[in-house]
This record gives structure tokens, C-alpha cells and sequence, in this order.
């Protein structure tokens, strides 16, 4: 299943599921395609369910904090999964400052 | 170290004439004895440097012996020759040649038999002499060739003869 | 096969050499001769080969000092340092510790200042500390750590879909090593495919393994991407270890764990297409090997031909079968003489034209055997350099040091013995001669002291002389010290020239205090006693107040001379033939007036009646004949009877009860078997005016 887009208060949250991969990345990426201009402005990223992460779940990621965060950097979630933050260690990545 | 001091009972000596007076000289100090001939003259040296020699490549300076132990210069005769003698200097062995009127046989001198020299009478300086001894009548003279030959004596005289002092030494 | 106490040696040997280069260079930089860049290069180089040879050998002390003074001077070769007055001043002295633990290693009489050593070490601390960091480096593209591979690999697009996936291949790395850097880079383009690969990874791996292992890693993707695996700096090091084999570059760095054999073998593909590229570069180009190890390998590889190149360009020759095959080509040139006279009385020209190629033959074996023994003063007198550097500092004046004519070539053995004198004559002119700064001052004299050493042939001799522009000689003070020495009378007339000589007599000092550093002056004499134990001379020129110029004379004993026969009655002469400017018949018409100068083409010349100033017995013959010499900038005309040519001439020094001859520097044989005097040209000139003024 692709990511979802959430509701919560003011805030668009993007669900990624429990595949967050090679398999899933294809998906989750056109998925996100329809995501409006209101919405980019007010966005959270959800890591929390996320079991199977590859590099190419993480190259999404890089992908759309390139592309949608603004002034500030985006909001996340989860990022204590451990399945996630092992990945961002090892690269040595903190998704929460502005990309460079 | 002076080879006239060694402790042997019977020394060899080179016995020569200088005219009718007979000298005797440690053979230790010989090499080798040479017809008289083929001198080259030294310019402006004193009387008692006959020349240079070449002997079979080395060029070898010639003391007239006569006139070095205050006699009167030799005469060239053809017994005259020249006795090569290698005197110790600065830690080497010079080569030199003393020129005399003849030479005589080499004799063995026992120690005992050395007389100290007469204290007058020899007509030489005292350091030169070793002794004397007294060989079937005859009476020799026997000689320190280190002192006789004495490199730094020889040069020094040579040094002071020459007409232009002033200049000062080794200019 | 060598023993490890030979290797030992010679590593002992070579270190001194280098230290020599670090002590030469340091001085030039100094001294401000030099283009800095160069000199640090050189010395670094030095420093780097110590340190690495006595790893080799495990004298681990050598080792862990000179590690210190090698990281010093790379920091001044990144420019990261400057090299001030200061530092080369703490290098030196560096040095000087060096070649006290160098020394030490083959003789156990060797003191090595530990504290020195501990305190110089402090110092060399202080240019070591890097200045703190406050904020954490960005992760951008380091260069290479010391000792960490560095990964970089560019994935190809499609690896996500060939089923690769980058984490696993970081994480295995995590197990084999330690990664010390890791940067993520990636370039996303407009239209962002999600199952291509865009990431690039940077990385800097601290790990034992080899090159093999990390290559393994990245195995599959090696097709799709580009991945570089670039050897720590420390492989540069173990590559100058390699034992010497004449290798190829490639097969250096491989064995050096640089590259991997198919890295090679990819390469050496390449370069049958790109023939103009070297194997280096190539490898440089493909990201295999960083440049700095590709450099490090080709001056192995430099090195080593280097060395094998040297192996045969330096010899160690005993001096005594040296000197044996000198005196053998000199009786071949001396039984060359009488041949040619012998052939020259014959009539037959096809003799005497194959004679006269034998005759230029024996000419340059001649000249090739007796260059053997030849050495460049230079070397007494960098030595110098540092004695006078260390000295004037330790007195508290300001010399500086000319050198000229540091090229000039003279017999080995005299270089040996000359070292000594050469040193006292200069520890006087330091101590003694030139004055401190405020008495110079104070007498109008410029506050540095000027010290020169000079060294030049002239005919047949080598000259070296030491002046320095201090306070020179007191004629009144020495005459007065040796009067009351005893050394002399006080009714003795002495000239100036003999009074200067006085302080060659032993035990003479006019020193007011015994200083440490030149003795009670008993240098003096023993320095007198070198010179003529060389058969040279020493001179004194002095001025009060001006200065002192020491002049050494020696001469070059076994030359075999280009030399120019002539005769004066039976006296068979030979001149150096490069001091002759010209031969002329002796006119007597063209006499000035009655006095012994000749007009030579509207020029005045004097000259000298041979046979008068050695008084030779034999009446003037009836022509005569002028040869024009020339010394330095005189010239003087030699009148003589025979002009008989040129000759080889061996020369053979005067026998010691000659040693006060003037205008006679030695003797030779000639062809015809006779002895030639050999003119020493300046002597003689001098002696003549000497002779002509006291008329």
C-alpha cells in the first residue's frame, strides 16, 4: 500500500506504510505527485510504520525534502522507529535539518 | 727512534774515505751505493749541495759529505761515489745521497770496542760522532747518519745561506 | 647477499649524507641564497628517508624524533608554517641532534644530549598543535586521512533494480572497519524516476583489511557503477620500504596493497588505447590510487634506477691501489718522454705520427686518473659554514660568511688535513679578529663582520685564503708579546711580515683571556706545521683595524703538468704552460734605457734574466730568448736561452732540505733523463722584485 495523506488539524500528514522500498517506492512516488500546494505548506512525514526500509525508501525521502520543504525544514514522525533510524545513522543523516 | 741506540752487541758499518780519513756509518741507514755521475746542479744552493740525481725516478739531492763535516770540498775522481742513505724525518724516511771519495768494506763493530770520542782533535762537531774505534791500526770514526744528514739541519742551513733573506721564511 | 651490520653501516653513512643536504639547506635558507621551496623540499625529503631507513633497522629513538621534525617541516611545506628566522634557527639545531643519535649508533663514545633532545622535541610541540576547531567540519570531500581508505562510489542508475541496495554494502563496512566519514550526495534530476539510483557515497574507512576485501564489497555493482577505492597515505610509507627490485610501476603499487590486479590489468587495457598516458596517470584518472601514492611510487621507482644508476657512478676505491696506478701512468708518461725524444731523432714521420697518438692517449688516461683523487674544497668549507654560524652566535657577532671558488678541485688527502688548520684559522678570525658589534660600530665599520673564504688554482698551485675585515694584526702588541716571550730580542730588526710570522711560534698567544673556543692560541703553530707538512705555505697580509687575510698555498703534488721546456746554461727549466702568454727572441735593442724593461708592443714588461737570478755559472749565449708569463693580472717576461717545447711533466716535489727554495716548485725528469726544475711563476716574479729593489 502507498503512503496516505492524513488529516490532522491544520496539518497534511503523509502515512508511509510498513514498505517504505524498492517495492513500494514506484507507488508511493505518484502517489505523492497529486499532493496540492495547500498542503506542501503545512506538511508532516510519518515514519512510524515503516518495517522494511531500503535505500531506495530513503532516496524518496531525501527526494521530498528536496522538493518540499520551504522555509523551514519539514515535520516528522516516527523517526525513533528504529528500523529508520538505524538506516539514518548509518549514513549518518538527520532528516530534520534543512537539506544542504 | 735513533737506530745508533739499539742494544746488539755487533753493529755493521759502511766504512768510507774522505780523502786520507776513514768514517764508518750504520748500514742500517743504507740503501745503496752509486757511482758518482749524472748530477744535476741546484741553482743557488750552498756549496755543499752538489745536486739532484735521478734515480730510477726518484729525484735525489746529493750532499758533498766533505764539505758537511768542514773539510774542504771533494775531488772528483772515479772512485768517487755516492752513498744513498735513508735518513727519518717528520715520520718518513728520506731518501739522500752523501757523496765521498771512496768506500770500504763493512765492518762488524762490537760495542766494546766503540771508544767514546777524543774531546779534541777530531775536528767535528761532537754530535755527530758516535765513536771511535780502532781497526788494525787504523782509526775510524764512526758516525750518527741521522744527525750527519739531519733533514731539518740541512735545511735550515740551506735556508739561511741563501743571498736574499728579508722575505721572510716559506714565501 | 649484505650483512645487517654492513646494511647498518651504510645506512649510518647515507644518513649523514642527508643530514649534510639538511644542514646545507637550512644555511642557504638562512643566509637567504636560496629559493626557500626547493631547500624545504630537499630537506623534508631528507628528514622523511632518516626516518623511514631507521624504522627499517628499529632505532626507534632516530625514528621518533626525526617523525617530529618531519611533520614540522610538511606543515612548512603546506605553507601551514612559515619558515622564519626562529624555526630554521630550532631545525638546525634539530640536525645537529640528529647527527649526534646518528653518530652514536656506530660509536659508543658518542654523547647524546638527552635533554637536548627532550627540549628540543617541546619545541617542535609548540608548531605542531593545530588551532581549535569550533565548529564541526561540513561533510564535504575531505581529502584522504593518514590512514583511512577512502570509498567514493558513484552508484549507477539502475542498481536499486539489479537488486543492490546500498545500506547492506555500508553496513558490512561497518564490520570490517571503522568508518570515519560518511557523506551522502545526490543529484536529483527533473524527471525523478524513484526506482533509479541517484545517491552518491563518500567514505572514509579505517580498516585492516585489504584492498581486496573492500573491492569484494561492492562486487556486483562494479558493472553499473563507478566505485573508487583509494589506499591511506600510510601505503606511501610502506612503499618506501619495498625492497629494491627493478619493478614496474604497477606491479610497485600492487604490491603495495595501492591497487588491485584487476585495477591493473584495466589500466594497462587502457593504455594500449591511450599509449601517450602513462600507467600512473591512468591510475590517477580512474580514481584508483590518490596522486600523492602514484608519486611516492614513481620516485621508488626513480630511486631506484637512481640508485642502481649511482651504484655504479660511486665507487669506494682503497687510496693505496689509487696511488699505486697514479705512480704507474706517472713512469708512463715519464718513459712516453724519452720515447718521443728518441723517436724524434729518427726520420721516420710514420713513427713519430704513431707515436704522438700513443702521447695524447697517455694525456687523458693522465688527466682521468689524476682526477680521481681530485675532491671540491667545497666540502671543508660547508663545514666551515656551520662553525662559523655557531660560533659567532655563541661570541655575539654578526658575521657573514662569502664562499668563492668552492669548486676548486684538490687532492683528497690534502682536503682531510686541511680541515684542522683551515678550522683554527677561522675560530681566530672569529674570536680575535673581527670585532663586536658595538666596537665596529663605534669605528665607523659596518655592524656585520665579513668573512671570506676563497679557493683558486694558479699555476700549479691551489690557493686558499680566509680574510675577514676585523681588527687585524698589532705589529707593536705581537713584537711586544714575543720580546717578552723571549722569542726574540729586542735589538732584532724585523720587518712587519716577520712580525706577523711571530705568531706562528709555539706557545705564542696575544689572546688577553684563554677563550674555549680557540685554545691558548696554541693553534697557530700546529696549523704552520699542517701547511708545510702539505708542502704549502701560509702568508699573512694584515692591516690595523682594517682586517687580516691568511693565505694558503699548496701545491697540487702529484700533477702531471702541461709544462714548456726551456734551458739557461746546463739548467734544464720547465714552465706551466697555461701561465705562457708568449715567446719572443731576447733583442736587446729594445731595451729601456738600462733597467730590466722591455717595450712590448707600446706596453712595458719586465722581465728577468734567469741566469742572473740563479746565478748560473755559464756565459750568456749568444741568443737569447723571452718568454712572456702571465700570473693574475702581471705579466713579466723570463729571459732564457732555449726554447725546447712543450712536455708531460711529472712532478716530483722538491726534497724537504729544498723546502725554502724560491721560484722552484718542484723537480721532473725529462725525457732525456736529465732533471727539470719546475718555476713557480709568482715566486719567482715576486722574488725578482725583491731582488731588483734591494739593487
Amino acid at each position: 500500500m502507498a503512503v496516505t495523506i492524513e488529516r490532522k488539524a491544520d496539518f497534511h500528514i503523509l502515512v508511509f506504510s510498513a514498505e517504505l522500498s524498492i517495492f513500494s517506492v514506484r507507488d508511493d512516488f505518484d502517489s505523492l505527485k497529486t499532493l496540492s500546494q495547500e498542503a506542501v505548506s503545512q506538511l508532516m512525514i510519518d515514519l512510524s510504520h515503516v518495517q522494511d526500509f531500503d535505500s531506495a525508501g530513503l532516496q524518496l525521502l531525501l527526494y521530498l525534502r528536496q522538493q518540499l520543504q520551504s522555509e523551514q525544514p519539514l515535520r516528522w514522525l516516527g523517526l525513533d522507529n528504529p528500523v529508520i533510524s538505524k538506516v539514518l545513522t548509518l549514513f549518518r543523516l538527520d532528516l530534520t535539518a534543512m537539506e544542504a | 727512534m735513533n737506530h745508533t741506540d739499539l742494544e746488539v752487541n755487533r753493529q755493521q758499518y759502511l766504512t768510507f774515505l774522505l780523502r786520507d780519513e776513514c768514517f764508518g756509518i750504520s748500514i742500517d741507514t743504507v740503501r745503496e751505493i752509486i757511482e758518482y755521475g749524472q748530477l744535476t746542479t741546484v741553482p743557488l744552493m750552498p756549496d755543499f749541495v752538489k745536486g739532484v740525481i735521478n734515480l730510477r725516478g726518484d729525484i735525489v739531492p746529493v750532499i758533498d759529505l766533505s764539505i758537511r763535516l768542514g773539510r774542504n770540498a771533494l775531488e772528483l775522481k772515479n772512485r768517487t761515489c755516492i752513498i744513498i742513505l735513508e735518513i727519518p724525518f717528520e715520520g718518513q724516511r728520506v731518501v739522500i745521497g752523501a757523496a765521498v771519495d771512496s768506500v770500504n768494506e763493512v765492518l762488524e763493530i762490537g760495542k766494546e770496542q766503540v771508544e767514546p770520542p777524543p774531546s779534541f782533535g777530531a775536528r767535528l762537531k761532537a754530535q755527530f760522532i758516535q765513536g771511535v774505534v780502532n781497526v788494525e791500526q787504523s782509526f775510524v770514526v764512526l758516525l750518527h747518519g741521522d744527525k750527519v744528514l739531519s733533514i731539518e739541519e740541512l735545511a735550515s742551513l740551506i735556508e739561511n745561506v741563501k743571498p736574499e733573506k728579508g722575505r721572510g721564511e716559506n714565501v | 647477499m649484505m650483512d645487517m651490520a654492513q646494511a647498518e653501516q651504510i645506512f649510518i653513512e647515507e644518513a649523514q649524507d642527508l643530514l649534510q643536504v639538511m644542514e646545507t639547506c637550512l644555511l642557504d635558507i638562512e643566509g637567504g641564497d636560496a629559493t626557500p621551496a626547493d631547500h624545504i623540499a630537499a630537506i623534508f625529503r631528507a628528514a622523511h628517508t632518516i626516518k623511514g631507513s631507521a624504522g627499517l633497522f628499529g632505532f626507534n629513538t632516530v625514528v621518533g624524533f626525526t617523525h617530529s621534525v618531519e611533520s614540522v617541516l610538511d606543515k612548512v611545506r603546506d605553507n601551514k608554517l612559515q619558515m622564519d628566522a626562529v624555526l630554521v634557527g630550532l631545525l638546525l639545531d634539530c640536525q645537529q641532534h640528529m647527527a649526534q643519535m646518528i653518530a652514536a649508533l656506530s660509536d659508543p663514545g658518542q654523547v647524546v644530549n638527552a635533554a637536548q633532545g627532550t627540549f628540543l622535541l617541546e619545541q617542535l610541540g609548540t608548531y605542531l598543535q593545530a588551532p581549535k576547531d569550533p565548529t564541526p567540519a561540513p561533510v564535504t570531500v575531505p581529502p584522504a586521512a593518514a590512514d583511512a581508505w577512502r570509498i567514493d562510489v558513484a552508484y549507477g542508475l539502475d542498481v536499486f533494480r539489479d537488486g543492490m541496495d546500498p545500506v547492506s554494502q555500508l553496513s558490512y563496512l561497518s564490520t570490517i572497519g571503522t568508518l570515519e566519514e560518511v557523506g551522502l550526495q545526490y543529484q536529483f534530476p527533473a524527471d525523478f524516476d524513484p526506482e533509479s539510483c541517484y545517491l552518491h557515497l563518500q567514505l572514509q574507512l579505517k580498516t585492516s583489511a585489504g584492498k581486496q576485501k573492500i573491492e569484494d564489497v561492492f562486487e556486483f555493482i562494479q558493472e553499473s557503477s563507478q566505485v573508487q577505492i583509494q589506499p591511506p597515505l600510510t601505503v606511501v610509507e610502506q612503499l618506501e620500504h619495498t625492497p629494491l627490485q627493478p619493478e614496474k610501476l604497477g606491479q610497485l603499487l600492487v604490491d603495495a596493497g595501492a591497487v588491485t590486479p584487476r585495477e591493473l590489468e584495466q589500466v594497462l587495457e587502457l593504455q594500449k588505447q591511450q599509449t601517450h598516458s602513462s600507467v600512473g596517470e591512468l591510475l590517477v584518472q580512474q580514481g584508483a590510487v590518490p596522486t600523492a601514492v602514484v608519486e611516492a611510487a614513481v620516485n621508488r621507482q626513480a630511486h631506484q634506477e637512481h640508485k642502481r644508476a649511482s651504484d655504479f657512478q660511486v665507487l669506494k676505491v682503497e687510496a693505496r691501489k689509487l696511488d699505486h696506478l697514479i705512480k704507474l701512468i706517472g713512469e708512463m708518461v715519464t718513459a712516453g718522454s724519452a720515447n718521443e725524444v728518441l723517436i724524434s731523432q729518427t726520420n721516420n714521420e710514420q713513427l713519430q705520427e704513431a707515436f704522438s697518438s700513443i702521447t695524447h692517449l697517455i694525456e687523458q688516461i693522465r688527466d682521468g686518473a689524476l682526477s680521481l683523487r681530485m675532491v671540491q674544497i667545497g666540502e671543508s668549507f660547508s663545514r666551515l659554514k656551520r662553525i662559523v654560524r655557531d660560533v659567532s652566535r655563541e661570541l655575539g657577532k654578526d658575521v657573514e660568511l662569502d664562499v668563492v671558488g668552492a669548486e676548486t678541485e684538490l687532492d683528497k688527502s690534502m682536503v682531510e688535513k686541511l680541515s684542522d688548520p683551515l678550522m683554527h684559522i677561522v675560530r681566530n678570525a672569529l674570536d680575535h679578529g673581527i670585532e663586536p658589534v658595538d666596537i665596529r660600530t663605534y669605528r665607523g665599520k659596518p655592524a656585520q663582520g665579513r668573512l671570506k673564504l676563497a679557493a683558486y688554482h694558479e699555476a700549479g698551485a691551489v690557493v686558499i685564503e680566509i680574510q675577514d675585515d676585523g681588527a687585524g694584526l698589532d705589529a707593536s702588541r705581537i713584537r711586544a708579546k714575543a720580546e717578552e716571550k723571549g722569542l726574540i730580542s729586542s735589538e732584532q730588526a724585523l720587518s712587519q711580515e716577520d712580525i706577523y710570522r711571530l705568531i706562528f711560534e709555539p706557545g705564542f698567544s696575544t689572546a688577553a683571556q684563554v677563550t674555549n673556543l680557540s685554545g691558548r692560541g696554541v693553534g697557530m703553530d700546529v696549523v704552520k706545521r699542517n701547511i708545510e707538512e702539505l708542502r704549502g705555505q701560509i702568508l699573512i697580509d694584515s692591516e690595523l683595524g682594517k682586517g687580516t687575510r691568511f693565505r694558503i698555498r699548496l701545491p697540487l703534488t702529484l700533477a702531471i703538468i702541461d709544462g714548456f721546456e726551456v734551458t739557461v746554461g746546463d739548467t734544464h727549466l720547465v714552465l706551466p704552460v697555461n701561465m705562457i702568454q708568449e715567446c719572443l727572441e731576447f733583442e736587446h735593442a729594445e731595451l729601456v734605457e738600462d733597467r730590466n724593461y722591455l717595450n712590448l708592443r707600446g706596453d712595458v714588461l719586465p722581465f728577468v734574466r734567469l741566469r742572473q737570478l740563479f746565478q748560473l755559472p755559464q756565459p750568456p749565449a749568444s741568443r737569447e730568448n723571452i718568454v712572456v708569463v702571465q700570473y693574475g693580472r702581471s705579466r713579466a717576461g723570463l729571459v732564457v736561452d732555449t726554447l725546447n717545447g712543450e712536455l708531460q711533466a711529472v712532478i716530483k716535489p722538491l726534497a724537504p732540505i729544498f723546502r725554502s727554495t724560491h721560484g722552484i716548485s718542484g723537480s721532473t725528469i725529462l725525457g732525456s733523463g736529465d732533471v727539470g726544475f719546475i718555476l713557480d711563476i709568482p715566486q719567482l716574479i715576486e722574488y725578482a722584485c725583491s731582488t731588483e729593489s734591494a739593487r
